[in-house]
């Protein structure tokens, strides 16, 4: 099995801090604080002198909510879901654990470049793991887990197809049960397991080739096989692709 | 599971309940809601949320629950392009328990009496144990003969501008005015009240305010208090008939189509039942803005079940009679919740009560608690439905005035106002024999 990361591309984000303009780069499914070489030093120094570094606070935010199943609920569904978040300028109703929470998170995805997408790729990930693996938050998660992979195949479905009404009724199977995608009188059955968001969605490669990817595997993270299906939904066909 | 429909007909209900959740269900709603962008949401109210009741109703899911899945929405719509906003609706707020009216004593005036340069009508007063209510309508012009309240008119302006009259009752009270509100319209007369500070004697039987006498009448309209079981059914049937008696916060008639797509979802409803063939003929003759638009009449009401067959048989009529009666009826608490009806005024297009409730139950609800519907019958054997026209709101309770369709059978010689609340309603009776034109 290949790595959740592999075939999505780093990208960065600006932060400013200290007074100057830093990076934060994405890679390898890690965030990193590029202008910090002594990360270690700098944030004891910070601690002791009650102040708080950016970059580390950004670092922080992340790491905390990474494993979040609302970031899923919040983020862009595609190109088609742009999302225009001015943190500074959203009004919360009421106070407490969850404005701060919901507050920490939209910060994260009002961050520059790709690093939005890369932080729902995360999310994906890790979910996509606890649901094969077992876990306790699991139950309460399900919902929401459900309704991301709904939210992504609905719009995809609908783009690709070329049909902005398009009903679709959903099955979240398991990652070894058979992948389904069927007309019906009624619009399109999809049986497809979450992991079809990070093993597929997250990595761009849901439409490839004007076909409809419901699986993608990779031997050397170069090279990769994709399931792939035509509007028609009745030709299942391989594809290998070199995206470098 | 596919929120937009799929009622899962020729399977076995518990099969339905077992595999139903209500949260997926109520979030790949709210993800089509996102992804539809004709079907926007309110500014500070989510299309989820009618569903979400519906299910709360049904036992599917706890009313904190849904909220959490509706605010996740909430947040989730606010952040799309041009969508600006509230990130959080933040959790409708609960009735409140406790407290209740002041119980009180009406007594008419219906006497002109010279305020600066004009005239102006004392209607009433409420006497309470430390105090009262004196209520009057002013005309802006000189009103011509036999002019009469008009129905549906709304107050802008305060008569006592420079300083509240001096008020001193027959057994020598002399009381103060706590406070002044009024109103206009562009009929051109006010209506407001005095807040009155002070004992006034039970036995006074007048007032003399800023020098002029005043007399005070005892005879309100004849009417009855009682508390009501409302009609055994079960949660889902009560708050599906509730929904269709109160309309949506926009005034709209509410759209039970999804709300039964939930229901059948989540097998808490069986397409072919007889409770959800009746919903749907009612819903189907509903004016869709009752309150805000003169109902035009609709076909044959035959099937209808009642009270709605003889609600919508005289939809479009504007045969009511013009009268106002003065009431004096306070009803007991009812489900915690207590109502004091002061007025009725009939026109031809309906009626309108002046009412007060305690605690407020306009504009509240959390997802659990049934909206209060305010019907009215009469001894014809017709219904009508109310809604609030107009209202001011405090924390411990409302009132207002509350608009009533169709028009009142001119024919009826008493009629009851309805409030209907959880389990129970209170019912103020009022006999319509005594209402001669009081104004």
């Amino acid at each position: 099995m290949s790595d959740w990361w592999a075939g999505i591309p780093a990208t960065e984000a600006t932060v400013a801090c200290g007074g100057d303009i830093h990076t934060v780069r994405w890679e390898a499914g890690e965030l990193i604080a590029v202008d910090h070489d002594d990360a270690e030093g700098e944030v004891t120094l910070a601690v002791l002198a009650g102040e708080k570094i950016p970059c580390f606070e950004l670092l922080r935010t992340w790491s905390r909510r990474r494993d979040d199943p609302h970031v899923l609920t919040l983020a862009s569904r595609g190109t088609t879901d742009p999302l225009d978040i001015d943190v500074d300028q959203l009004r919360f109703d009421y106070s407490g654990p969850r404005r701060q929470t919901d507050e920490q998170t939209l910060r994260l995805l009002a961050t520059g470049g790709r690093l939005p997408d890369r932080l729902q790729a995360t999310t994906a990930a890790i979910w996509a793991r606890r649901l094969r693996t077992g876990h306790a938050a699991l139950k309460n998660a399900r919902p929401q887990l459900e309704a991301a992979l709904y939210g992504r195949a609905l719009r995809t479905l609908r783009v690709w197809l070329g049909e902005p009404r398009l009903a679709i009724e959903l099955t979240m199977i398991g990652p070894g049960e058979k992948r389904r995608i069927v007309r019906t009188s009624g619009g399109v059955d999809v049986s497809l397991p979450f992991s079809w968001l990070s093993d597929v969605w997250m990595r761009g490669l849901a439409v490839t080739f004007d076909r409809l990817c419901v699986a993608a595997e990779t031997t050397d993270e170069t090279a990769w096989t994709l399931h792939t299906l035509g509007p028609d939904l009745d030709d299942l066909t391989r594809l290998t692709i070199n995206p470098r | 599971m596919n929120p937009a429909g799929g009622s899962g007909a020729g399977l076995p209900r518990w099969v339905l309940m077992v595999a139903f959740d209500a949260e997926t269900y109520l979030r790949l709603l709210g993800e089509r809601l996102l992804a539809d962008p004709d079907q926007d949401q309110h500014r500070h109210r989510s299309a989820l949320r009618d569903v979400a009741a519906a299910l709360v109703a049904a036992g599917t899911i706890g009313a904190e629950q849904a909220w959490r899945v509706i605010d996740d929405y909430a947040t989730a719509t606010r952040i799309r392009a041009d969508r600006p906003g509230f990130v959080h609706f933040g959790p409708p707020p609960r009735r409140r328990n406790g407290g209740g009216l002041v119980p009180r004593q009406t007594m008419v005036i219906e006497q002109e009496i010279p305020v600066g340069a004009g005239q102006l009508l004392l209607r009433d007063l409420a006497v309470t144990a430390d105090g009262g209510r004196l209520r009057y309508r002013q005309h802006l012009e000189a009103p011509s003969s036999g002019q009469r309240a008009r129905l549906f008119s709304r107050p802008v302006g305060f008569s006592w501008r420079v300083k509240p009259p001096e008020i001193v009752d027959s057994e020598g009270n002399r009381l103060v005015v706590r406070s002044g509100s009024g109103g206009g319209d562009g009929d051109g007369y006010v209506d407001g009240e005095l807040e009155l500070r002070g004992t006034i004697a039970p036995e006074a039987a007048w007032l003399e305010i800023d020098g002029t006498r005043v007399g005070l009448d005892r005879r309100t309209a004849r009417s009855e208090v009682r508390i009501d079981a409302l009609e055994d059914r079960s949660p889902v049937e009560r708050f599906l008939w509730r929904r269709l008696a109160v309309p949506e916060w926009s005034g709209l008639t509410t759209d039970l189509e999804p709300l039964i797509e939930a229901l059948l979802a989540a097998g808490a409803v069986d397409e072919g039942s007889r409770v959800l063939s009746d919903l749907r003929d009612v819903e189907a003759r509903m004016p869709r803005r009752p309150l805000h638009q003169r109902p035009l009449p609709g076909g044959s009401t035959r099937c209808l079940v009642e009270p709605w067959g003889s609600l919508l048989r005289r939809l479009g009529r504007d045969d009511g009679p013009d009268c106002t009666l003065v009431l004096d009826a306070l009803t007991p608490s009812c489900d915690g919740v207590q109502f004091a009806a002061n007025s009725i005024t009939s026109g031809p297009a309906g009626f309108e009560v002046e009412f007060e409730v305690a605690p407020n139950v306009l504009g509240v609800g959390a997802l659990d608690e049934l909206p209060v519907a305010w019907w009215a019958r009469d001894d014809r054997g017709n219904h009508y439905l109310g809604g609030p026209a107009d209202r001011s709101i405090s924390d411990n309770g409302a009132q207002g005035t509350m608009r009533y369709w169709p028009a009142l059978d001119p024919r009826a010689k008493r009629l009851d106002l309805l409030m209907c609340v959880d389990s129970y309603q209170a019912i103020v009776s009022v006999s319509l024999e005594s209402g001669e034109d009081s104004r």
